[in-house]
């Protein structure tokens, strides 16, 4: 079981936003923000109910992971002070979480981080689907 | 007198439907476990297994334990931690203690760094006087994989041995009568959750005795032990002194197997995707899982921060993870007076039935 070390955990549980980056049925890369949620097994993203062009379910992102389940997403600290950079990057394979309980928990977690979440309907694991990213690789850096 | 046959068979996993559909006539069944939370539902976790008629007990975490009796914590012979949080391994120096001038051995399991914890604890004693005792703790420390074993005897003055390693699979110990498997539940830190199972029950046939002209005794435990332990057919078994039986007429006569109990050890844990999938193959079918619920779901985001579960999550996981019987415990003091709560919400998520106040103490049968 690939696992957060303390200090990763620690930096991704304070920041807000992931880029996920996907490959299209093409090789197109396709990078986009996501919010995200972990627990020690990986980082959970649901397609939610912003508004999109479409059904949450049919986004560019999910279907990419549904014909090449691996992914990157990665979180960073900008500043201009330049020896305060940092970025975590995860990369790893990616499952479709279809068993109700465990959908229901990832979103406990999600809404435990994102109050948003809380007003949005995203229990049907069919319209809202959330995936899990693995940390199969997990990949530092800072500036100093 | 049926009806608490059936109830006691219920309790135990076993279907009476089962055993009446082959026509046998079984004894009262007594479940092999007999679980009982030293601190109740309310205070420190420590889940005493007592295994009936073998005068061997485990632990399953070790809060505090002064007020029990010493008598009670002496045939523990092995202690399955789940982390070593305050309330979940103080009780160590109490049974360091009552243990320390006696010829035994105590294992004692926990995630990998409990051995630190151990080496820890024993360091702040001094022991100068202990070279004659025979008192030793054998740890072992549940990796991911693999299982690390260290020993630090008395009369070494606790000196920290590594006794090697060996590879698992999840199940952690087993004898003739029962296993132990752990999963590693994730509460920031790994909380080990445990499920003990009885490998098969024997149940004797009381209307064979009758036929075989025999009465019941110790003896029958005794033919039940050498069943267990695959001991050969033509084996004597003394019913009486000077009276023997061989094994395998005695147990094909009176002997009827039945599934074995489980009971499922859940604490301190984040209602999680990996581990509500760990729970639930963990404690799958489970006769009685004990699972913490220290918050109500009104204080969900509070539950959540704090890596543990409220009742209703608590009833979520009993209910995937196909339980015959749900014990919540663990509760917060926050909620004095209002205990009762926690266990409706549990259990009405666990059944889907809403109970009014006072229902449950009507309902639940006595724990086995």
């Amino acid at each position: 079981m690939a696992s957060w070390t303390s200090d990763v955990r620690r930096f991704l549980d304070a920041h807000r936003v992931g880029r996920l980056a996907t490959v299209g049925a093409d090789g197109t890369p396709h990078a986009v923000p996501v919010c995200y949620a972990l627990d020690d097994a990986g980082l959970y993203v649901v397609a939610d109910a912003k508004p999109k062009r479409g059904p949450a379910r049919r986004l560019a992102r999910l279907e990419n992971l549904r014909r090449h389940p691996r992914a990157a997403l990665v979180v960073d600290e900008y500043d201009d002070d330049w020896s305060r950079l940092r970025w975590v990057m995860v990369r790893g394979p990616v499952e479709f979480i279809r068993e109700p309980t465990a959908h229901a928990a990832a979103l406990t977690l999600l809404r435990a981080r994102y109050p948003q979440y809380r007003a949005m309907p995203l229990d049907d694991l069919d319209a809202h689907p959330i995936f899990r990213l693995a940390p199969e690789r997990v990949l530092e850096w800072s500036a100093t | 007198m049926r009806a608490l046959l059936y109830r006691a068979m219920r309790a135990a996993g076993q279907s009476p439907c089962q055993l009446r559909g082959r026509g046998i006539t079984v004894r009262a069944v007594k479940t092999t476990f007999r679980p009982r939370l030293l601190n109740g539902q309310t205070g420190d976790p420590a889940l005493l297994v007592t295994l009936r008629w073998q005068g061997r007990s485990i632990l399953i975490d070790l809060g505090r334990i002064d007020r029990t009796p010493a008598a009670v914590l002496l045939p523990i012979e092995a202690v399955f931690v789940s982390h070593a949080h305050m309330d979940h391994f103080m009780g160590f120096d109490q049974l360091l203690r009552l243990f320390l001038a006696r010829d035994t051995e105590l294992r004692l399991y926990g995630p990998t760094g409990i051995a630190d914890c151990v080496q820890g604890k024993l360091a702040g004693y001094t022991w100068n006087l202990t070279d004659e005792y025979r008192f030793g703790i054998e740890v072992v420390e549940i990796g991911e994989r693999e299982l690390v074993r260290w020993r630090f005897a008395a009369a070494d003055r606790f000196a920290r041995r590594a006794l090697g390693t060996a590879p698992h699979d999840g199940t952690v110990f087993a004898d003739r009568i029962f296993v132990v498997q752990a999963a590693p539940l994730d509460h920031k830190i790994v909380s080990m959750a445990y499920a003990v199972s009885e490998r098969v029950h024997l149940n004797v046939r009381t209307d064979a005795l009758a036929e075989l002209g025999v009465r019941p005794g110790p003896w029958l435990n005794a033919l039940k032990n050498a069943v267990r332990s695959g001991a050969p057919a033509d084996t004597p078994i003394e019913l009486a002194p000077g009276t023997r039986r061989p094994l395998a007429e005695l147990r094909d006569a009176l002997l009827v197997e039945t599934p074995g109990q489980k009971i499922a050890y859940v604490v301190d844990t984040l209602f999680s995707p990996a581990n509500a999938a760990r729970v639930v193959r963990l404690a799958h079918g489970a006769d009685l899982f004990y699972c913490e619920a220290p918050f109500l779901d009104e204080d969900l985001d509070q539950a959540t921060r704090r890596y543990h579960l409220t009742a209703r999550q608590a009833g979520a996981l009993a209910r995937a993870a196909g339980v015959r019987r749900l014990a919540v415990f663990h509760f917060s003091p926050r909620y004095e007076g209002r205990y009762g709560d926690i266990v409706a919400e549990a259990q009405e998520e666990f059944t889907g039935h809403r109970m009014r106040y006072g229902e449950l103490d009507e309902r639940r049968p006595p724990l086995p």
